[in-house]
C-alpha cells in the first residue's frame, strides 16, 4: 500500500491542477497583416499559432501543466508580435518597420519557430526557401515602413 | 477668364479645407524622453488622453536602446546619440508601461494619459 502512495499522490495532484483555470481564447482580430499569398501561407503555417488571434489549440493544450506552458507561449508571442492586430502598429511606421525587421532576422537565422514547437508541429517547420522568402519580403517591407517614418524621426 | 476665377476660388477653398489638418499637426503635442545608461528621464510622463501624441526619444548613452510598450504596441530601436519620434496611439485615460528592452533592469517608465 505504501508503495502506491507516491503514485496516488501524483495522480491526485495531476487531477487537481486541471482545475486551475487557464485562458485559451482567440480574441477578435483587428486589421490583419497583409502579405502576398505565398508569404502569408508560410507565416500562417509557421507563426500564427503564437503570433495571431487565430491560434489552433491542440488537445494537449488543455491538459495541465502543458496548458500553462502553451498559454504562456501564446500570450507572450502575441504581446511581441500579433499579425491579427497589425493596425495597432501601423499608426507608427517606425514600429511596423521594427516588427518586420525582427521578423526578417528571426526567420533568416532560424530561431523562429522554436524547435520545441516544430517538434510537436512538423508542418510548421520552415524550409530554407520558406525562410528566404519571408526574410526577404519582411526586409523590403521594413525599408518601406522606415522611409515612411523618416520624417517623424529626425 | 471665368474659368481662371473659378480655378482660383477652388484653390482657395481647397487651401481653407486643408488648413485644419495643418493646424492640428502643428498642435500635436510632443513629449520628450531621454535615455542615458539604461535610465529614462523622466521615468513618468503625462500626456493628453484621446489625442495623438508624439514622443521624441533621445538616446544619450553609448549603446542602443529599445523603447518598447506592449500596452501601446510600440517598439523602436534608438542608436546612441540619435533621436526618434514615436507616434503613440490615441490613449484612453490610464497608465501605460514602457521599458527599454535592452536594459530591462533599469529602463522602466510609465505614461499617464489624462
Amino acid at each position: 500500500m505504501r508503495q502506491l502512495l507516491p503514485a496516488a499522490s501524483a495522480a491526485v495532484l495531476l487531477l487537481s491542477i486541471q482545475l486551475i483555470p487557464v485562458s485559451m481564447t482567440n480574441p477578435p482580430t483587428g486589421q490583419e497583416f497583409s502579405a502576398p499569398a505565398e508569404v502569408g501561407s508560410v507565416l500562417q503555417r509557421g507563426c500564427y499559432d503564437c503570433h495571431s488571434n487565430r491560434t489552433r489549440w491542440p488537445w494537449y493544450a488543455h491538459v495541465a501543466p502543458v496548458s500553462w506552458l502553451v498559454a504562456h507561449d501564446v500570450s507572450d508571442g502575441r504581446r511581441h508580435l500579433n499579425f491579427s492586430t497589425w493596425d495597432a502598429y501601423a499608426g507608427d511606421p517606425g514600429t511596423a518597420a521594427e516588427k518586420l525587421r525582427k521578423l526578417s532576422k528571426v526567420t533568416s537565422k532560424g530561431s523562429m519557430p522554436p524547435w520545441y514547437y516544430t517538434m510537436m508541429h512538423p508542418r510548421a517547420r520552415l524550409t530554407r526557401g520558406d525562410r528566404m522568402l519571408v526574410a526577404g519580403w519582411a526586409a523590403r517591407g521594413a525599408s518601406i515602413e522606415e522611409s515612411a517614418s523618416a520624417p517623424a524621426s529626425r | 477668364m471665368l474659368s481662371i476665377t473659378k480655378l482660383a476660388a477652388a484653390s482657395a477653398m481647397a487651401a481653407l479645407l486643408a488648413l485644419p489638418s495643418f493646424v492640428a499637426a502643428a498642435q500635436e503635442p510632443v513629449a520628450e524622453l531621454t535615455c542615458d545608461s539604461g535610465h529614462f528621464q523622466p521615468a513618468s510622463l503625462n500626456v493628453s488622453a484621446n489625442r495623438q501624441v508624439r514622443i521624441k526619444v533621445t538616446n544619450r548613452g553609448n549603446s542602443p536602446i529599445e523603447f518598447e510598450s506592449f500596452e501601446m504596441n510600440r517598439e523602436r530601436v534608438v542608436q546612441p546619440g540619435r533621436s526618434i519620434t514615436v507616434i503613440l496611439p490615441k490613449l484612453d485615460p490610464g497608465e501605460y508601461h514602457f521599458f527599454d528592452d535592452f536594459h530591462h533592469e533599469t529602463g522602466q517608465g510609465t505614461i499617464t494619459a489624462r
